[in-house]
């Protein structure tokens, strides 16, 4: 008996419990859909707001999956998929100016002290509230619309992943600075080698927000001006009217992109970020 | 590498840490520092491998001032300083790239080391899959590594348990005698003191001063059970204590 015994015996009381646990947190995430939905046929099928059934809706949905919108002559996938193209190039472009901005500016005293208060007046303007400046600015580029919802959504996406590389760089520990230094290791060398993956985790929780934000910016920029795209589609299909399963079609597939967005940045941050 | 300080007198803000200290060691010299808690031990490490710049006073490293670029120092920390994002063989090679040492070598260098400090079977590990003594042997082979003239180390084997304790102050005895390097010991531990040290510096507080120098003669290999090393501890735990 003694020490051995008691180990696995524990071990064994456990498991079931933590695996009831993980059933209970199952049930309720399913109990939380099925009270939306049931809500929502309540509402729909008392006619208390005009809306279509949530069985009517999905049918309409799956439709525009396979067989697409006859009015656009579009698949729901294809008009995501316009509106996405442009997230990704905007995305990527802001990251790629933000990153390193954000490392420089978190590493160099005078360079965070020249730029900060630009910065500090440029942030609290919406990303939205650019796109009528955007349209003068873009008036004469070959493709304004998309210049200008690039934009937008570069603005959108900039500021998140800029604060929070700096502040992943204010979060690297200074032993590590200090370790470093010691050896004898050069100024590019800390700067590539430990200020920068010591603010990865930092960087990438800026990029899945950008994204988010980006996300939200397209769609909104869309309602503005174009002829392409999912915020196009669904704004235009109200403007068309008594197109209301098609609406929330397309909100739905807003929210599963969005989502599907977020959980993408996470898996590569965890493959990126193996040491954690 | 002989080491002298002259007058360093060093402060945060408004606290002195130091107040015009002086202190020389010669090449080749094991020198312990004990004292208490919050007296500048670290800050004094900080100072001597040019982290710090003290306020007053100079310090020369071979009738140098200390200069970060070169690398001759070999500085294992009190906290963990592992790079978390580089496995314990990438730990070992930023020191080599930092330093320069030809890329053949490497590969030879980093088997070599981690037997030393017997973790050879974790190259690929890294430091959150160790536990704290490991980490802190593999920080003792990323600074040997890279062969600095002076180690600086400030209480390197305070988390481990006192078996790899006393193997690793043998080891490192073994590996002073061999190869006379310069080495500045802080510790909390009087026995680890008298077991390495062949001079002691007794620290005091506020503000920070050097109390006591103290050769300790022992013949090596000493035996911590022997009654001329219990009879050292005593007086010194006398001088730490007056
Ligand atoms: N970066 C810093 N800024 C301000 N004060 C500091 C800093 N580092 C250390 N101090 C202060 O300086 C004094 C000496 O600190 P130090 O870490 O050198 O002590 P120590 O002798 O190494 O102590 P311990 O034995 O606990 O490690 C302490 O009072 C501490 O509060
Ligand atoms: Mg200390």
């Amino acid at each position: 008996m003694g020490l051995f015994n008691y180990t696995p015996a524990k071990a064994a009381d456990q498991t079931p419990r933590t695996r009831s646990r993980k059933g209970t947190d199952y049930l309720l995430k399913l109990l939380s859909v099925v009270t939306v939905i049931a809500g929502w046929q309540a509402v729909a099928g008392l006619h208390l707001l005009e809306l279509p059934t949530p069985t009517a809706t999905l049918k309409v949905f799956i439709g525009l999956l396979i067989k697409g919108d006859p009015l656009y002559n579009m698949t729901l996938q294809e008009i995501v998929w316009s509106s996405l193209q442009i997230v990704i190039k905007a995305c990527l472009l802001s990251f790629v100016i933000a990153v390193p901005l954000g490392v420089l500016m978190g590493s160099v005293g005078w360079l965070r002290k020249y730029s900060d208060t630009v910065l500090e007046m440029l942030r609290p303007i919406p990303p939205l509230a650019w796109i009528p400046l955007a349209y003068v600015l873009f008036a004469n580029a070959g493709r304004p619309t998309e210049y200008v919802q690039i934009f937008v959504v570069f603005i959108g996406a900039f500021f998140p992943v800029l604060l929070d590389t700096i502040h992943g760089i204010s979060l690297v520990n200074s032993i590590h600075i200090e370790a470093a230094e010691t050896m004898g290791a050069s100024r590019r060398q800390i700067l590539l080698q430990i200020m920068l993956p010591g603010a990865l985790p930092s960087i990438f929780n800026g990029i899945r927000v950008g994204f988010g934000i980006g996300w939200m910016c397209i769609v909104a920029a869309e309602f503005v001006g174009g002829k392409m795209g999912i915020g196009y589609y669904i704004w235009s299909s109200y403007s068309v009217g008594g197109r209301t399963a098609e609406i929330i079609s397309g909100m739905a597939a807003i929210g599963i992109v969005g989502s599907i967005i977020s959980r993408l940045v996470v898996f590569l941050e965890k493959r990126l970020i193996p040491w954690r | 590498m002989a080491l002298i300080l002259r007058g360093v007198t060093h402060r945060f803000g408004e606290t002195k840490i130091f107040e015009d200290l002086d202190l020389q060691v010669e090449e080749g010299c094991f020198c312990c520092i004990v004292g208490p808690s919050g007296c500048g031990k670290s800050t004094l490490l900080r100072i001597i491998a040019g982290l710090y710049r003290p306020v007053k006073g100079e310090v020369l490293l071979d009738n140098k001032p200390p200069s970060l670029d070169k690398g001759e120092i070999g500085f294992v920390f009190q906290e963990d300083a592992l790079f978390p994002w580089f496995t314990v063989e990438e730990n070992i090679k930023f020191g080599l790239r930092a330093r320069k040492v030809d890329k053949s070598s490497w590969g030879q260098i980093i088997e070599h080391n981690l037997q030393k400090v017997g973790l050879a079977d974790y190259r690929d590990y890294y430091p959150s899959q160790l536990s704290g003594g490991m980490k802190q042997r593999v920080a003792i082979a990323r600074v040997l590594a890279y062969n600095p003239k002076l180690l600086l180390m400030d209480e390197p084997f305070a988390s481990l348990d006192s078996l790899n304790r006393n193997m690793l102050q043998t080891e490192l005895i073994d590996l002073w005698a061999r190869e006379k390097k310069t080495i500045l010991f802080v510790t909390h531990n009087i026995d680890e003191a008298v077991f390495l040290a062949e001079r002691l510096i007794v620290m005091g507080s506020k503000p920070g001063r050097i109390k006591r120098v103290l050769d300790i003669n022992l013949p090596r290999p000493r035996n911590r059970t022997d009654t001329e090393f219990c009879r050292n501890r005593r007086s010194i735990l006398e001088i730490i204590e007056s």
